[in-house]
């Protein structure tokens, strides 16, 4: 009898061994496409992702053979670039004592030149380097995980490289540390300021830019932060208001993950785990700078509470579409829509994605339009109210909030009419009217998503 | 009534007392430097700015005051005086990183120097719009001006990336704007009920927007404006659309559903 058992359990280990050999061969093999990231083999890159993702498809061009440093790099490019070579010119890098020429950063084999990445500005400034590195083990969002993230993220391998080479722009910055020191300046105190984080940090999804300008904090630093002196570093009593950087990379630490609580707003957590616990100090020991610790307590606590009223309200509209599921009245439905096209289980099974476990927030593109009000709702009413409550915008919360509600309202009213749709066509028809293909499955832009993304 | 047309006289009067010495002065500029820069007036009467009467005099962008005329129409600044609020042009800039620097540094530059080669670390709206002194500032729309602009500052295969990525990304926007152009045909001709058609026509002018806001997101390198302005919002109002369309179509095969809309 127990020969037996031993002989199931060997069985059971060998094929656990074995899935998990397979499991990661496969993710080996995925890798390794043309692409990058985890669906690398169902994508090209276009080419102009070389320079959002050096690391991985930058190539020299080969138009100037030859080994160039020093001044002669600066005396040809300034009739071929003038205008980097004047701000290279009057960088801490052209003051420093030896130099940091071209060469040191882009190489000196002019038909092998470098697009200089983290690796590369980490040779001399090491610490932020390690810092960014150190940022992936928080998790996204970061900017450390910032590219992979959006290159493993289904619809941008679905949708057509030419639309989705938007993102890049933003998401390389993980591998360019010009997204914030602009080149060829590189300046610290240029990515002290607010604005230089708001390229990117702006729009629907994070108003970072609007609800921290509308706070007590930016207001003060609209007023009087073209005075401040942007060479201190970002430390207590250097400033009289904090900036981005000053709370979220505290101290000039290239880090800004580590105190992410309620991190990108798109699925609710416990604020409180051991972990949140950790973050919540961090974050009362920067308030403390210049507030009382039991003031900064109750505003992360005010901050608790507008994300579960934010929750509540969501999972209501969350529920009506269930609902609507359940009873197969969205319309069109999961199969009549344009589907994945990289996803075998989505032609074999497709599924209206609801809620973030779901993976909806690839499914913003391809689904009815009651689905879409709650994509909004989710991505950009709900984000808007957690940013304007994590940066002090009162009023931006009082809006977002205003704008949730009517949302859901509008999500309410749109499902009683397809039910009322399915209804008639069941009293009438008796069946439930087909989605038209030649609406939602044709056409010049669904064509070519499906067949050449 | 009353108070009304009083306010409108005394408009018109103040509005003839302005534009009196404007016009004399337009006379003056053009007058002397129809001979000194004949192809600029040339550029600058055929522009957006031109015209009869012109829509931006020379006095607009340079102000009354010959001395430090250039430097002043340099200035995005003077640019907002005409093209400011929150539009969409003005948003895309502003966000981009050619913006922000303007916007962290733009005081502390000499205006004085011509906008060429390079002379500002980065470009206000006159660097590309008036790129050396030209005076048409819809010429920079041309690809191989853009080019010519760009080249001051970026890598030669950069900016030909950079520019054929913007031009495939408006592409796609297109092709997403001329599916629901089509979309919207074929209901017409099916004769879907009018309040159907209009929600669907609605939705179209929402994606004329959303494509504006990509091609200046493009133009000015807004990534924001590109992506949830832009391809995102479009995304949105294209399957609107539909729904729009699809709803009229359930509506006519079924009748009964009325009371609800």
């Amino acid at each position: 009898m127990s020969v037996g058992r031993a002989r199931y359990l060997w069985a059971a280990l060998a094929a656990a061994a074995l899935a998990v050999a397979a499991g990661a061969a496969w993710v080996l093999w995925s890798r390794s496409g043309p692409g990058a990231g985890l669906y690398s083999r169902l994508w090209r890159p276009e080419p102009v992702h070389a320079y959002w993702a050096p690391a991985t498809f930058y190539a020299s061009p080969r138009t100037v053979a030859g080994r160039f440093e020093g001044e002669r790099c600066v005396g040809c490019h300034e009739g071929v670039t003038p205008g980097i070579v004047r701000d290279w010119r009057a960088s801490r890098h052209a003051a420093a004592e030896p130099r940091v020429w071209c060469s040191a950063c882009h190489g000196a084999d002019h038909e092998r030149l470098r697009m200089p990445t983290p690796q590369v500005c980490g040779r001399c400034h090491a610490r932020q380097q390690r810092d960014m590195l150190a940022e992936r083990r928080w998790g996204f969002p970061s900017h450390a995980l910032a590219l992979e993230r959006a290159l493993e993220a289904p619809h941008f391998v679905d949708k057509p490289k030419a639309e989705v080479a938007a993102c890049l722009q933003c998401h390389s910055v993980a591998q360019k540390c010009d997204s914030c020191h602009t080149r060829h300046r590189f300046s610290a105190a240029e990515a002290r300021r607010p604005e230089a984080c708001m390229t990117c940090h702006s729009g629907p999804p994070h108003p970072d830019d609007a609800t921290y300008f509308a706070s007590a904090h930016g207001r003060r630093y609209l007023a009087e932060g073209a005075r401040w002196d942007w060479s201190r570093p970002l430390r207590r009593g250097s400033y009289p208001a904090p900036t981005c950087a000053y709370c979220h990379m505290h101290g000039g630490r290239h880090q800004v993950a580590d105190k992410a609580i309620w991190r990108f707003g798109i699925v609710e957590v416990n604020p409180n785990t051991s972990a949140n616990r950790v973050k919540r100090r961090r974050w009362v020991a920067v308030c403390a700078d210049c507030h009382d610790a039991k003031q900064a307590r109750a505003w992360l606590r005010g901050l608790d509470a507008e994300r579960r009223a934010a929750w509540r309200l969501l999972y209501a509209a969350e529920r009506l579409l269930r609902r609507l599921r359940a009873d197969d009245l969205l319309h069109p439905g999961p199969g009549e829509r344009p589907p994945y096209p990289n996803s075998r289980l989505d032609r074999l099974w497709p599924r209206a994605r609801i809620g973030f476990y779901e993976g909806q927030a690839s499914a913003f593109f391809n689904v009815s339009p009651i689905e879409r009000e709650y994509f909004e709702m989710w991505y950009f009413d709900s984000l808007a109210a957690y940013k304007a409550a994590a940066h002090g915008d009162a009023a931006g919360v009082r809006r977002a909030h205003a704008a949730l509600r009517r949302r859901l309202e509008g999500i309410r009213a749109a499902a009683a009419r397809l039910r009322a749709l399915g209804e008639a066509e069941q009293r009438r028809l008796g069946r439930r009217l087909p989605a038209d293909p030649a609406l939602w499955l044709e056409g010049p832009y669904t064509t070519r998503y499906l067949e050449e993304n | 009534m009353r108070r009304s047309s009083m306010a409108a006289l005394a408009a018109l009067l103040l509005g003839a007392a302005a534009s009196a010495p404007a016009v004399r002065a337009e006379g003056g500029c053009v007058g002397c430097h129809r001979t000194r820069d004949p192809a600029l007036v040339a550029a600058w009467s055929r522009s957006a700015h031109g015209g009869s009467p012109p829509r931006a005099p020379c006095a607009a962008c340079h102000g009354p005051d010959h001395a430090g005329a250039a430097a002043r129409a340099r200035r995005s600044a003077t640019c907002l005086e005409c093209h400011g609020g929150d539009g969409v042009a003005v948003r895309t800039h502003r966000l981009s990183k050619h913006g922000v620097i303007e916007r962290l540094e733009g005081l502390g530059w000499d205006w004085a120097r011509p906008l060429a080669r390079g002379a500002y670390r980065a470009p206000g709206c006159a660097y590309c719009h008036a790129h050396a002194g030209g005076h048409d500032p819809g010429a920079v729309r041309d690809p191989d001006r853009a080019r010519a602009v760009c080249l001051d500052c970026h890598g030669p295969r950069y900016v030909t990336r950079i520019l054929e990525a913007g031009a495939a990304q408006l592409a796609v926007g297109r092709l997403k704007l001329a599916e629901a152009e089509a979309a919207l045909a074929r209901a017409r001709g099916a004769g879907l009920p009018a309040a159907a058609l209009a929600a669907a026509a609605r939705h179209l002018e929402a994606m004329r927007a959303d494509l504006r806001a990509l091609r200046l997101g493009v133009a000015h390198h807004s990534p924001d404006d590109q992506w949830w302005h832009g391809q995102a919002a479009l995304d949105g109002a294209l399957l609107r659309l539909k729904g729009a369309i699809e709803r009229g179509r359930r509506q006519r095969a079924a009748p009964g559903a009325e009371g609800t809309r």
